[in-house]
């Protein structure tokens, strides 16, 4: 209790001196002429923010990538792009050794197979000369279905911890997504709506560190002090270890990683369909009255009415999961601790800073920057519309 | 079909029959996911109160063939955890000391800049507040090793062979205001970004009606801005308190060395690593981690969604 009373004391002497300083320089200018008052007081009350954005994000931001194009552990060795070479020629970081078998997986093959379909089902449902026809359900999902499977038998067959980030992106933002979506529309057609939303929302209140807790319980194998999980319960052969990838009879590597994968998709799937549902109720009824009168049936109100209506939603969506699991990294640490093929970029960052490695460190942080950096410029762009 | 059509009670024709059945399908489906969705935190809650050898000996579903439970396993958690791990009571209060100036701190400075952003003229307004929408994506990754040299060793500039310091050691790592300062820093874009945009909503008039009146800026923002804006900075309140309680990396980063400072993250993670010490304890030490997120959640549900929606590209 003590640490307790003390922070919150000196949090309250910390506050009562900001505020006494913010209220005297106002009280002060008060005093001035307007001219000065015009001038000096905006930046009274934007500057405690600009200085403290400065020191904590855009300096060291500048820096890390400085540091990153630095020698020696800690950038005290002149300029070099030895870690960019280093890191990036490593195999463990990204390797192309096992690109030949991607031709031949099967999520390859089943890829191209949906992609034949939709095409020829989006070819016969779309005007002449007009393209692909993506109101057709059986098109759309078939193609959405096409483009996931082969990214995900690229990303699952190509190993280094890039690939796999990009792994993560495609598996959680893409899966989350369509749950969301799928439980977003279900909601809108059932009774107590709001009961069924609140408990599939809800693992997004807890920390990642204690979901990794809950989904042990779900992976464990028997025996060794712990208790069974229940998926080892439901499966028939061997027990599986589920996070590290080792059974009795081999090891299902890397499709470990999709099992860590399935922790987040159960966080943020609640997420989708929290925002993916306040869009379906904003498209007007009037839209989708208008569609049945004109004969549409319900399939074709929600393929061709909603869905086109809240694609700017879902887009939101999208990017905002591939920020966020681009710099995944709790979940991980929890689970496996980048061991049994896991590893991701945030881990190295973490594990390098750990050891005293500040270069490599702020090398992979500009990694995760680098990737981030397409979603940040759509994001500006959003935003500069809508400040507009 | 035509046998269920001639003996059903009511004779209601099969089409309004099926149509009846097809409009539960979705029900029934939601619900099923539900259930689906719910199952492992409630696996969870049934195991942390079971005895460590009913544990061991099964999953949380021999509770029908073995139905002991107790509050042993929260008692150990909190105050007699096995050698090495902090007892999760003192873990508990050190989340509240990280927590609580990590919330109030950037929403007294966020308030000000937010309100100055959307009623104040001055040069470069626009752009400023550009830039700070755009540290909003900025992985928060690209701070951590400058921010942990700033803490450890200040920040020094060198012309020719003379070095200024521009901030002196303030030797800061591994004490919880490390943790805290960082996280007002990376939390004050979206609160700037959430505040301004409702302080923005506000009728022109209002403002107006206080210029005549003799309001200066700092009265408008003390007596008139500060309470309209409540509802704002509840969602933001909540929004980052849950973060902040919920971080691992960023206390990890600056606090992972000061075991007795630790919030509940890192002790929670510290028990899954501790091989075969202490797993009984798992599920209970997760709960008393998760108490206060869910008791949020379910009590302010509607500010959460707010603030969390708003804020879900934060960095």
């Amino acid at each position: 209790m003590g640490a307790l009373i003390s922070t919150v004391v000196n949090v309250v002497i910390a506050l009562v001196i900001v505020g006494g300083l913010f209220t005297g320089l106002n009280l002060l200018l008060n005093k001035l002429s307007q001219q000065w008052d015009d001038r000096i007081r905006p930046w009274l009350f934007i500057g405690p923010a600009v200085i403290l954005l400065m020191v904590a994000l855009v300096v060291p931001a500048v820096r890390t990538v400085f540091l990153s194009f630095r020698g020696g552990n800690r950038g005290d060795q002149g300029y070099t792009t030895d870690h960019w070479t280093t890191l990036l020629g490593s195999k463990s970081v990204i390797s192309f050794e096992r690109s030949g078998d991607i031709l031949t997986s099967r999520l390859f093959v089943l890829g191209i197979i949906l992609l034949v379909v939709g095409i020829v089902a989006g070819r016969r449902g779309a005007e002449r000369g007009a393209g692909l026809d993506l109101g057709n359900p059986i098109a759309s999902v078939a193609l959405g279905t096409a483009g996931l499977a082969v990214l995900m038998a690229v990303l699952s067959t190509l190993r280094g911890v890039i690939w796999n980030n990009l792994w993560w992106v495609v598996v959680v933002a893409g899966l989350a997504t369509l749950f969301g979506l799928a439980l977003a529309v279900l909601a809108d057609r059932s009774s107590r709506e709001s009961i069924a939303k609140t408990l599939i929302f809800m693992p997004m209140a807890i920390s990642l560190v204690g979901a990794a807790v809950i989904w042990k319980f779900i992976y464990d194998t028997p025996g060794a002090g712990q208790s069974e999980g229940l998926l080892n319960l439901l499966w028939p052969g061997d027990p599986i270890d589920f996070l590290r990838g080792t059974s009795g009879s081999g090891t299902i590597a890397p499709w470990n990683n999709f099992f860590i994968m399935v922790i987040m998709i159960w966080i943020q799937a609640g997420f989708a369909m929290v925002v993916i549902s306040a869009a379906i109720k904003g498209v007007p009824d009037e839209l989708g009255e208008a569609a049945r009168v004109d004969g549409a049936n319900e399939a074709q109100v929600f393929w061709r009415v909603t869905l086109p209506q809240i694609t700017s939603t879902i887009l939101v969506v999208i990017t905002t999961l591939t920020i966020t699991v681009l710099k995944i990294f709790d979940l991980v640490k929890a689970t496996t601790g980048g061991a049994a093929d896991t590893d991701v970029l945030a881990n190295r960052v973490y594990d390098t800073l750990r050891n005293g490695n500040f270069t490599d460190s702020s090398t992979y942080a500009v990694m995760i920057f680098v990737l981030v950096l397409p979603i940040m410029y759509l994001n500006i762009r959003r935003n500069r519309a809508e400040v507009r | 079909m035509t046998a269920v059509e001639t003996t059903g009670p009511a004779m209601e024709p099969v089409g309004q029959r099926t149509h009846r059945v097809l409009t539960k399908v979705p029900t029934g489906i939601l619900w099923l996911i539900v259930v689906l969705w719910t199952i492992p935190s409630f696996g969870l809650l049934v195991t942390s109160l079971r005895p460590e050898a009913d544990q061991i000996s099964g999953g949380w579903w021999t509770i029908v063939s073995n139905p002991t439970l107790t509050w042993q396993n929260y008692h150990d958690a909190l105050f007699s955890p096995p050698g090495g791990t902090l007892p999760f009571s003192q873990a508990f209060v050190n989340s509240m000391a990280i927590a609580i100036p990590g919330t109030l701190v950037p929403i007294a400075i966020a308030a000000a800049a937010a309100y100055a952003f959307a009623w104040m003229d001055f040069r470069g307004r626009h752009w400023l507040f550009i830039g700070v929408l755009a540290m909003m994506a900025v992985p928060l990754q690209m701070s951590l090793v400058p921010l942990q040299q700033l803490y450890s060793g200040g920040a020094h500039v060198s012309i020719g062979s003379s070095t200024f310091i521009l901030i002196p050691d303030l030797n800061l790592n591994n004490k919880p205001i490390a943790v805290w300062l960082a996280h007002t820093a990376f939390g004050l874009p979206l609160a700037i970004y959430l505040l301004h945009n409702y302080i923005a909503g506000l009728p022109r008039d209002v403002f107006e009606a206080a210029r005549i009146d003799g309001a200066n800026h700092f009265g408008i923002f003390w007596r008139i801005v500060l309470p309209l804006a409540k509802p704002a900075i509840a969602a933001f309140a909540i929004f980052q308190f849950l973060w902040v309680w919920n971080d691992y990396l960023v206390a990890l980063i600056f606090l992972g060395q000061n075991r007795d400072a630790s919030p509940l993250t890192i002790q929670l993670v510290n028990l899954v690593t501790s091989r075969g010490q202490g797993t009984e304890l798992l599920p209970a030490a997760a709960f008393i981690s998760m108490v206060v997120p869910l008791v949020i959640f379910f009590s302010l549900q509607r500010y959460f969604v707010r603030g969390l929606l708003a804020g879900s590209v934060k960095g």
